[in-house]
């Protein structure tokens, strides 16, 4: 198709539509420790004539300012690679811990920027909501939704559910996998990016992997 | 942030020169010209004699010979200078011969018709990007312009989806033409990433390329045919010619064809007899209206 390939290019910004990279606001970090966490991934599309997810990568860091507040700032890698400085920084809040059946609930919030030295820039808002169960010590199960937001134009936020898994595998190290439904209020077709997984004819579904690395010792 | 982190980013945006501007061409190579037609590509092959086609051999850009053709009207017709020329500026795929049934089309109303192969299509040196692109069309529009057989007030700029970016930079930037025709355009490179983004994400984070439609058509100061089909999924109509229609009305006569059913790549066909008669009628428009 004429301009599909092209399309990837947008691919690599839709991934900002709705979040990129992991979730910020799964749980808290104790005050004062810290964590890196490095993700790659974003919607399935046909890519290079294979189905794959966009290579989309972030490097984030977070940091514990309190018990259930934490600060957390990222870098995308992908958009570097054009040129381009993509970051982003804002703060997590947990107000809802887990008892029973009711799981541990936080709330992101922060800013998206991305600065085309010399050139154009955008600052786009961004949030999240989570609810989470922590199983067995090892096993953080999530879910939620994270928006992008923008004034400009329509549409003026776009949504992105998604639920998730980090797994502990030692005292610092763990892995995360998401699923991530973008878009799902827009149509997948026609468009110049050739989604291979939309749900309903909306959207499209994606996988990011993630990797995290605690300075101290695990959120409970 | 961990300084260890920032120094490698910074180090990978001080190099970085990644662009998604090749993505933009799909040239096919080829060393052979009007031999092979592929059945899709729905050239009759027969429509205009060997002896009216005449080959062009262009110096471009970087000194890179470009290729084309010069289907001329016969020598028999009675007022060769009232012949217009129609300058193609064909798309992002293969090259000349995927789009000599486009040619064919456009001759039998009895134009003068001049297609080419941008750098890096068919026998073309060179590789394709925007400056190239642009370097070719204005060395097509030269060979034409002092050709004999052409009338250099009497040339019409033609472009299908990707040659629309040509056509419509040679009728804002360059040489005003007796009229432009943009056949299932596009608007610019930013729109493809808007489209995609659903954000409003410049074009410039992801490419080079100075293709942009929506600013220059304000500058098309000439007679304007855009032709869409509704079903387009290539050049989405809303996010495309309906956004150049929009910006250019204010500064530019537009006549408008949209054609119900028609994709990006086969409008002629759709529209079948009024293709012919759309086209004529504009290009005799333009010459009433003096539009140069």
């Amino acid at each position: 198709m004429m301009v599909r390939t092209l399309g990837v290019a947008a691919l690599l910004a839709v991934l900002l539509a709705a979040g990129c990279g992991t979730v910020n606001a799964v749980r808290s970090l104790a005050k004062g420790q810290s964590s890196i966490a490095f993700s790659l991934g974003g919607p399935v599309a046909k890519v290079a004539g294979m189905d794959m997810p966009m290579p989309y990568a972030v490097v984030r860091y977070r940091h514990g300012l309190s018990g259930n507040t934490s600060f957390y700032a990222g870098g995308h890698l992908l958009m570097a690679a054009f040129g381009v400085l993509g970051f982003d920084a804002g703060v997590t809040h947990h107000f809802i811990e887990q008892r029973g059946a009711l799981p541990a609930v936080g709330v992101g919030a922060g800013l998206c920027g991305l600065i085309e030295p010399g050139g154009e820039s955008r600052l786009l808002p961004e949030a999240e909501l989570v609810g989470s169960y922590l199983l067995g010590g090892r096993s953080l199960t999530y879910f939620g939704v994270q928006s992008m937001f923008q004034a400009s134009q329509r549409p003026y936020f776009v949504l992105a559910p998604f639920i998730g898994e980090e797994l502990r595998l030692d005292r610092r190290f763990s892995l995360s996998l998401e699923s991530k439904w973008y878009a799902p209020g827009h149509d997948t077709q026609p468009r110049n990016i050739d989604y291979r997984i939309p749900i309903a004819g909306k959207g499209a579904l994606g996988f990011v992997l993630g990797a995290n690395y605690h300075t101290g010792s695990w959120y409970e | 942030m961990n300084r260890r982190l920032v120094l490698p980013l910074a180090g990978l945006m001080t190099v970085s020169c990644l662009t998604l501007d090749s993505f933009m061409f799909d040239p096919m190579r080829s060393d052979e010209y009007l031999e092979y037609f592929h059945e899709n590509w729905r050239v009759r092959g027969d429509v205009i004699p060997d002896s009216l086609v005449e080959p062009a051999v262009l110096t471009s850009s970087g000194g890179n010979r470009i290729y084309g053709f010069l289907a001329r009207q016969p020598a028999r017709v009675r007022n060769p200078d009232s012949i217009v020329t129609m300058l193609y500026c064909h798309g992002r795929s293969e090259y000349i011969n995927r789009y000599w049934g486009r040619v064919e089309y456009l001759w039998e109303l009895g134009y003068h018709v001049f297609i080419f192969d941008y750098q890096g299509y068919g026998k073309s040196e060179g590789s394709p990007s925007g400056e190239a692109c642009y370097a070719d069309t204005r060395v097509a529009l030269e060979f034409c312009q002092d050709h004999e057989a052409v009338n250099p007030d009497l040339i019409v700029y033609y472009g299908w989806s990707l040659g629309s970016f040509m056509a419509t930079y040679l009728a804002a930037d360059s040489v005003r033409p007796l009229g432009l025709i943009l056949e299932a355009p596009m608007a610019s490179a930013s729109a493809v990433i808007r489209e995609g983004a659903l954000l409003d994400i410049p074009g410039s984070f992801l490419t080079d390329l100075d293709f942009d439609n929506e600013t220059r058509i304000s500058r098309v100061k000439t007679r304007t045919l855009i032709v869409y089909g509704t079903e387009d999924e290539t050049a989405v109509p809303e996010r495309n010619a309906e956004v150049l229609i929009e910006r250019g009305r204010p500064w530019t006569d537009i006549t408008v064809v949209r054609v119900d059913g028609a994709t990006h790549s086969d409008i002629p066909e759709v529209m079948g007899a009024e293709y012919s008669t759309t086209v004529r009628d504009f290009v005799t428009g333009c010459l009433h209206s003096g539009s140069r």
